[in-house]
This record gives structure tokens, sequence and C-alpha cells, in this order.
């Protein structure tokens, strides 16, 4: 899985997103795959609390039977449909769906991948540039992925977002972003938010994650001592979990029936429930030109 | 220098400078530092993002005042 990627991308993707979508759905739409299913893959021992993780983490997480619907496109267009049903928000519906395809593909980098086309199929796409190692428990799982290609890959997405550093800035935060989401102006009223504090909650995320590759790094580095391998698929000392080998024509066919089964799928979702719920929708998106956009 | 301004639509803007940026490279400074130290717990989606709200609202005032008061001395 990826650590820091998802909640960098999301400064990425409100960059290269022309329409005004809501930031705090991209961002809740990045982290949402993963927001109630972390806890039975790694377990959490604090106290008194002893919530004891699933035997087989990746099938758990990425499987079915288990919670690998969440990481799948089909599950972004649930989500954006029910949030479209409910809050009535085009914003918020996009960005939610932008977000969760975002964390889908993200995944295919470790040697589990996702079930991006289920229900229609459950093959998995993975390129296998990294180990999935969830089941050596968070603090294993941390010194396996920033010891290999993993760490790279999140360095890669901090870069990516600083190459769009105009969205961190101060004038785009209060002319682009909370005109696009009254969930900002709510807050503001709500919790009598100074600017400061607006400023720090939308740049909390970056932060987080840029913090999080030096630190997780250096710690793997000085505390565990966990060597460093970027080969392809490392690191060559952990555990990690490959899926069975699979025909090539298997490979193709699943994916054939899956691609065919999400486009007509989409269709009819669109034709008979989204049309009808985007039309009674607030929010109409606006072209946003940033580079009219001051830093 | 940090102030709330109005631009030319009447829109508000939020004024940094220097001192905002220094409350910004310490705040990541003692994150990446905790984090090291402490672990998933710092580095976790709840914490690690609250902190680094809160030290950053509470670093840029202070980070204000030091600036000031060496822009004073310095002219």
């Amino acid at each position: 899985m990826s650590w820091a990627a998802h909640e960098l991308e999301s400064y990425f993707l409100q960059k290269h997103t022309k329409v005004r979508v809501s930031y705090l759905a991209i961002l809740l739409g990045c982290l949402a795959p993963d927001l109630f299913t972390k806890m039975p893959v790694y377990g959490l021992h604090v106290g008194p609390i002893d919530f004891r993780r699933v035997a087989h983490p990746y099938e758990y997480h990425r499987g079915w039977p288990g919670v690998g619907f969440t990481h799948s496109l089909m599950w972004g267009v649930v989500l954006s449909l029910l949030v479209l049903w409910i809050f009535r928000s085009r914003q918020w519906a996009l960005g939610l769906l932008i977000g969760e395809w975002a964390h889908v593909i993200t995944d295919f980098g470790d040697s589990v991948g996702t079930m991006a086309l289920f229900p229609f199929t459950t093959q998995h796409y993975t390129i296998g540039m990294w180990a999935y190692a969830a089941q050596e428990g968070k603090y294993g799982d941390a010194a396996a992925y920033y010891s290999s290609l993993g760490g790279v890959w999140d360095f890669f997405w901090l870069l990516m977002a600083l190459t769009g550093f105009r969205v961190l800035s101060s004038s785009y935060f209060f002319r682009v972003v909370v005109p696009s989401d009254p969930v900002w102006g709510w807050l503001r009223r709500r919790f009598h938010l100074r600017p400061i504090t607006m400023l720090a909650m939308y740049r909390a995320f970056f932060m987080y994650g840029g913090c999080r590759i030096f630190a997780w790094f250096i710690w793997s580095r000085t505390v565990k001592h966990a060597p460093l391998d970027w080969s392809w698929g490392g690191p060559f000392w952990v555990d990690k979990v490959k899926l069975p080998h699979e025909a090539l024509t298997t490979y193709l066919a699943n994916t054939a029936i899956g691609l065919a089964g999400f486009a007509v799928c989409l269709y009819l979702v669109w034709i008979f429930l989204g049309r009808r719920l985007w039309r009674r929708g607030k929010g109409l998106p606006v072209l946003v030109d940033l580079e009219r956009v001051e830093v | 220098m940090s102030d709330i301004d109005r631009d030319d639509g009447g829109g508000e803007v939020y004024r940094e400078g220097p001192a905002e940026a220094a409350a910004y490279v310490v705040t990541a400074l003692l994150i990446i530092g905790l984090g090291i130290g402490l672990g998933a717990v710092v580095l976790n989606w709840i914490v690690g993002p609250g902190l680094a709200i809160v030290f950053v609202v509470v670093l840029t005032p202070l980070c204000r005042r030091a600036y000031a008061r060496w822009n004073g001395r310095r002219s």
C-alpha cells in the first residue's frame, strides 16, 4: 500500500482539476479506502484496548471476501452517488470520485494491487513495484515500505505536490479553495476560526504527508537498521505477499469482462440515477484558471 | 508583513512572510523529530495532521514576535 502518496496526491489533483471541486472531498476520497480498513489490517494495542489483526491482512484488505471492494472504481461511484443524493453537492461528489479513483490507481504499485474492476471481476491489478508487507505489522510494514521503491514513490508524490506550489499559497486557498466549498465557511463560522488556523488546516495533510516520508525513512535507517533495497519488488528481506501466477489469457479475459461490465454499469447508473441526481445537485463546477491566481 | 488585507475585488487575502515560513519549517522539524522518536503514536492520520495544525497556530505568533524583534534590532 502507498503511505504518504495518498495525502500528497490530493494537492496535485486539485491543481490539475480544472473544475471547482471540493479539496476536502478529494482528500476524503484519497483516504476513504483505508479509513476503516487499516485497524483490522495492523491491529491496535493501546492500554486496555487490544484489537487483534486479521489472520491474512492482504486477503481482508484487498481481496474478496473482505473489504477489497473499497479499493475499486465502482466503490468511488457508489460513494459519489450517495453524497450527491444526501447532500446534493456536485463539488463533493466529484471530489470524492476523483480522490477515491486516485487511491485505487496509486495502490497498483505494491505486490498485491487492487481489484479495480470489482464487482465485475476479482482480478488484481499490480505492477509489483514494492512488497506488500502489512502482515509484518505497522512498524514492519513501515520499515519495508521506506526501504523499497515505495519510499521513492512517496517522494515522487511530494515533488509532484511541490510542482504545484501555488495550490499551497494563501491566496489560492482564500480565492479558490474556500469559495469552492461551503464547508470552509461553515467551519469558520461554527468554530470562529482565524485565517491562520484555516490555512494550517488546509496545509495539514501536506505537512503530515511530507514529514512522515522523512520521519519513517530516517527511523528505518537509524532505529530499525533496515537495509535499503531499491530493486523492483523489494525489499529482499521482507516476506512479501505475492499473488498466484496467472495465465495471460485469463488476465486478459478477466480485464475484458471487467471493463465491459464497468462501462455498461456506469452508463446505466448515469442514465437511470446519476443524471437525475446531478441535475438537482447544487454548485455548478466553474473552470478555474490557475495562472490567474496570484501567489 | 502578516495581516489580512483586501484584494482589488474585495476578497480577503491573508498575507504571509518569513515569520510564517519559519513557523512551518519549525513545525516540520518537530513532527519529523517526534515521528522518529514516537513512531506511529505521532505518525498517524489523526495525531499527525492535528499536531501540524497546533504547532503552526502556536508557533506563528512566536515567530512573528521574534522576527519583529530581529527586524527592530537591524534597523
